[in-house]
């Protein structure tokens, strides 16, 4: 079954960035804008990673990962920032990227969360 | 000790007698006859002490008393007495003599009456000295006193700070000349209304402090000078007792800082050059990386799409990095304005011009109320400084409506210009995403954006400094959901920036 992968980013090119590379690769993806929409979306999509921005307009990606965790879920997250303190940021996350990424990178260990 | 000294007798053996025995004890010795001759003697020799006899023929010896203490108070008078004339005898001392000797004369009682006449001179002289030198001293006091008074009339109102004393109703009691020709001196003035045009006192006031708790506070404010220039000023207080303790004044001194507060506004903004400008650099290679990705995948996969997708990307990140670029490099010259006489119309006009692609391709209603043609006029600016100002603004804008597109219709932009007798007014509203409190307090501030990677921070920090060099004025109002509105309001004339 086709994983998919929840990108969240306040920056449009960046998810259409990220959305083409995974698609390229064989995944799905569905998209939130920022920390606030991110929840719904993710509810609704349930899906099987996540790529987090750290810094967005409404709300921080820390929080909507919080938020997440209390609600039981144990979705992996890879967190792809430009902020100098992103690996403090989120203790359990899978990985730290800082942007700019190198998509290759990315992939590989998208690949190697999700076991294909 | 006296050494002239006139013995005045009718009788001619006691006069030698005595002028012999008096010669001998080492005064100059004048004689006479009678009281005549002796008052006459008196005023050509002026002797230091009289000896008279009381009873001889003419002038008398009492008569010669009151003469000469008339004339020279200062001259002793010693009285020779007969038998029978004790009463003439105490009279003579009411008079102002200093003794009186029986004939015939004792040595030994006229050694006594001598040595009180040189005690009572010597007495007298120590006397004049004593005051002369405190009269000197006295003098030489005042005049100590007026100088140093003069001294620090001259420091408290040459002072390079502005110096006032103020009451516990915040009223200007006393003012340096400093404060005086930077802000007037009208009487009953209040501070907060001279420095702030406040009708009540400022909220972080450190008079109010010192008036409190009796210690020094200190606090930064902008103030407006009376030719209403804004300067930046650091306060400083101290509290003045009265003679009960009880503080009755508060001192305050300001010094104009805006000259450090802009450097440090500098320092800041290269500090954060460093820090920040990569944050937002480092979203724009990203998006840069997206677009080449997109294009690469693009023309591998033969989607053309796909190709325009990534070179949209790559359009707007290069938009982004060059307005990016150019906002650094306006901000790190500390460029003086180039004042000219420009059109409001053709202003207005430029600037929409520019905008009008992007207004156009979100759907957005531009709605103007501006000068035609017909009421144009022309106000004093930097052209380029205040254009950048207004197009950050209008950018915003412009951001505010999209980031709402999906959920209303009617999207709008008004544009107005106001002109008052003093002042043109632009305001620019939408009714956009509107802004909370909180980013209301810090859209002026450096490298502040709600834009996230959209946002370098730069846009408003920059637009409030050009406003500020023109001597203007800019505002934000907004309720979040509903509009958002920026006003711009510059003096029509600005000199000597």
């Amino acid at each position: 079954m086709t994983k998919k992968i929840m990108i969240v980013d306040d920056d449009p090119a960046i998810t259409r960035y990220l959305e083409t590379l995974f698609k390229d690769n064989g995944f799905d993806t569905c998209i939130a804008d920022d920390g606030k929409q991110a929840m719904d979306v993710f509810l609704e999509q349930q899906p099987d990673l996540i790529t987090l921005d750290l810094e967005m307009p409404e709300e921080w990606g820390p929080r909507f990962f919080r938020k997440i965790s209390k609600k039981g879920y144990t979705t992996p997250v890879i967190v792809i920032s430009g902020l100098s303190g992103r690996t403090h940021s989120i203790p359990k996350a899978e990985a730290f990227f800082a942007k700019p990424f190198k998509p290759e990178e990315v992939l590989a260990k998208v690949k190697a969360v999700l076991g294909v | 000790m006296t050494n002239k000294l006139l013995v005045v007798d009718d009788e001619d053996g006691i006069r030698e007698v005595l002028r012999i025995t008096l010669t001998d004890a080492g005064y100059e010795v004048f004689t006479a006859e009678n009281g005549f001759t002796g008052l006459d003697m008196v005023k050509t020799h002026k002797p230091d002490i009289v000896l008279t006899d009381i009873r001889m023929p003419g002038m008398d010896g009492m008569a010669l008393l009151k003469s000469v203490k008339q004339l020279f108070p200062d001259i002793e008078v010693i009285m020779i007495t007969g038998y029978g004339d004790a009463n003439l005898a105490i009279d003579s001392l009411k008079t102002g003599a200093v003794d009186f000797i029986s004939k015939p004369v004792n040595q030994d009682v006229l050694d006594i009456a001598l040595k009180r006449a040189n005690d009572r001179i010597l007495t007298r002289e120590k006397l004049a000295d004593h005051t002369r030198n405190l009269e000197i001293l006295v003098a030489e006091k005042t005049r100590k006193l007026a100088e140093s008074e003069k001294r620090y009339i001259q420091l408290f109102n040459e002072s390079p700070a502005y110096i006032t004393i103020l009451d516990e109703r915040f009223r200007i009691v006393e003012s340096n000349n400093r404060f005086k020709d930077q802000f007037g001196d009208d009487p009953g003035m209040y501070c907060f209304q001279v420095q702030q045009q406040r009708t009540i006192p400022c909220d972080t006031c450190p008079v109010k402090e010192t008036f409190a708790d009796g210690l020094s506070h200190t606090a930064e404010m902008d103030v407006t000078l009376k030719d209403g220039h804004i300067r930046r000023f650091f306060i400083q207080t101290s509290a003045i007792p009265d003679d009960s303790g009880r503080i009755s004044h508060v001192m305050e001194m300001c010094t104009d800082i805006t000259v450090i507060h802009d450097l440090q506004d500098h320092l800041a903004a290269l500090g954060l050059h460093i820090s920040s400008i990569s944050h937002g650099i480092k979203g724009m290679l990203t998006g840069l990386d997206g677009g080449d990705y997109l294009i690469r995948s693009g023309l591998e996969q033969k989607d053309f799409h796909k190709i325009s997708n990534g070179w949209d990307i790559i359009r707007e990140k290069i938009a982004m990095i060059r307005q990016m670029v150019l906002d650094i490099l306006f901000h790190s010259k500390n460029r003086t304005p180039d004042m000219q006489p420009v059109s409001v119309f053709d202003f207005i006009q430029e600037l929409l011009t520019t905008m009008d692609p992007r207004i156009q391709k979100a759907g957005i209603d531009l709605i103007l109320d501006i000068p035609g043609p017909s009421t144009d006029f022309e106000v004093m600016m930097d052209k380029t400084m205040l254009f950048g100002a207004c197009l950050a603004i209008l950018e915003n804008a412009v951001d505010a409506c999209i980031s709402v597109k999906a959920d209303r219709k009617n999207l709008e932009i008004q544009v107005q210009v106001v002109e008052t007798p003093r002042q043109v007014v632009f305001k620019i509203r939408d009714n956009g995403k509107g802004l909370d409190k909180r980013y209301r307090q810090k859209i002026f501030s450096l490298f502040y954006s709600d834009k996230g990677n959209k946002g370098t921070g730069l846009g408003l920090f920059v637009a409030r400094r050009s406003v500020q060099q023109h001597q203007g004025e800019i505002h934000v109002d907004s309720e979040p959901g509903k509009f958002t509105e920026f006003t711009i309001a510059i003096p029509k004339k600005t000199s000597d920036i």
